[in-house]
């Protein structure tokens, strides 16, 4: 593999992944901003992690990127004056991370808690069994249902937590 | 990329169960739309607050666990326990009240026959097969409908004397796994929960050996020998003590198994023969005092 990422001279896989992290600031309440902050989102991306390798990273890191950034523009500072500010690190805030990169993972996780709390009980079980790393034959087996049927809830139980997440975002 | 592939490739993502190639058709195929796009986004916000272990811990202490998924059902509703013991506890003190009240009759002084109508069956008489010992109730002020709840495990292994062994393992088969429970000490029949970290992916056995010597399989819940957990934090549950465990109360130690690298299931030996010849161990000690 060559050590130089072929990703940022990649200009559609650039232009699809701007046009992506548009629409996810858009859903995540920032329309008005959404093309700007996906435009900042995109210059941090190609000036501090160019060296990423795989893409699948580059999606994480311009993910955490932009939740950051779509939070300052919620809180209606401008997401100009941060951009050197944020360290994203396996996808928890670094040991450097200020107390307004703290309050934002606590207040997520609270949101993520809540959600799950109204959830039914089927699907709280569910997620517990995944939480504890079960495999899906092992999910299947433990509910007495197929690994289809576990699909089907698997499905199901995930739009209702999303569902759920988004209208407390 | 199909709708159904997506979704478990979402599932495994989430809870960092993804390889590094089925990682990349994800985000691919999420690129390639912007509804998948966002679902993957949210996922990611999942990820990140579920990178934490302790608020991982939290939740999976929270989470209700399958044998309370199943009470409630509706017609389940009306065999639960939490039913069935102020009922039960009702009908036992009733049946105190009377049994102490013959016993009372049948204790108290002769009375004098006071002519031939003295009654039949006089002082000092019992019924046929009745004595007068008075079954023990529960002390006064506690009626049985007030006693804790005892949650057990919906299924109990008892080892048999084969997994003794396991606990005479030299201490050079010790190892690090971190483990930990949610707490010291415990009322007997509460349930625990235990986390430890897996260096590589290892099959995982945990057993509880109990204030006289019993000695339980905890891990896996059903007995197996089976199981093979992935890398990383891993967690499972047990009630602390056994509904058949002679002792409710005291020291119970847990010790948890692990084999790891490519070590296949137990074939041609017994689990415990398996475990003895093959794992490593850890383990911690919890008190519990009786309700």
């Amino acid at each position: 593999m060559s050590d130089t990422p072929d990703w940022p001279g990649d200009s559609r896989f650039l232009k699809q992944l701007s046009v992506r992290l548009a629409q996810i600031a858009a859903f995540k309440g920032v329309r008005d901003r959404a093309d700007d902050v996906a435009q900042e989102t995109m210059m941090v991306l190609l000036r501090k992690y160019a060296y990423l390798q795989d893409r699948a990273e580059v999606w994480r890191v311009a993910n955490g990127v932009l939740r950051k950034k779509v939070h300052e523009a919620r809180r209606g500072r401008p997401t100009e004056a941060l951009s050197d500010e944020f360290e994203v690190t396996d996808g928890r805030p670094g040991v450097e991370a200020d107390l307004v990169e703290r309050a934002r993972v606590k207040e997520q996780q609270t949101r993520f808690r809540t959600a799950l709390s109204q959830l039914g009980t089927k699907c709280q079980q569910l997620f517990k069994l995944k939480l504890l790393g079960r495999s899906r034959s092992e999910m299947a087996a433990l509910l007495g249902i197929t690994e289809n049927a576990l699909d089907v809830r698997h499905h199901r139980c995930r739009k209702q937590l999303l569902e759920a997440l988004a209208a407390l975002a | 990329m199909d709708d159904t592939e997506f979704g478990r490739l979402l599932d495994a993502y989430m809870v960092g169960d993804l390889p590094a190639a089925d990682r990349q058709r994800l985000v691919e195929a999420a690129l390639e739309s912007p509804e998948r796009a966002i679902e993957l986004s949210q996922i990611e916000d999942i990820r990140e607050s579920l990178a934490d272990p302790v608020f991982k811990q939290s939740l999976v202490r929270e989470l209700p666990d399958l044998e309370s998924a199943e009470d409630t059902a509706w017609w389940r509703q009306w065999f639960r326990p939490l039913y069935l013991v102020p009922l039960t506890g009702s009908a036992l003190a009733v049946v105190a009240l009377l049994l102490v009240t013959d016993a009372r009759r049948q204790t108290s002084p002769p009375q004098i026959a006071e002519g031939p109508g003295a009654p039949a069956g006089g002082p000092g008489t019992t019924a046929p097969g009745r004595g007068l010992s008075v079954p023990e109730f529960p002390p006064a002020g506690g009626s049985p409908a007030t006693e804790p709840p005892v949650a057990t495990p919906a299924a109990e292994n008892v080892a048999g004397d084969d997994s003794r062994p396991l606990f005479e393992l030299p201490a050079s088969r010790a190892v690090d796994l971190a483990l930990r429970l949610d707490a010291d000490m415990y009322t007997a029949g509460a349930t625990a929960s235990a986390t430890l970290m897996l260096s590589s992916e290892s099959h995982v056995v945990a057993l509880v050996r109990g204030p006289s010597g019993s000695v339980r399989h905890v891990y896996p819940a059903d007995g197996s020998f089976d199981v093979r957990l992935d890398a990383g934090l891993q967690m499972f549950t047990f009630s602390v003590s056994g509904r058949l465990d002679p002792e409710q109360g005291g020291q119970f130690t847990l010790r948890v198994f692990v084999v790891d690298g490519p070590n296949p299931s137990p074939t041609g030996m017994s689990g415990w023969s398996w475990l003895a010849e093959r794992a490593r161990f850890e383990e911690v000690v919890y008190v519990t005092a009786a309700p």
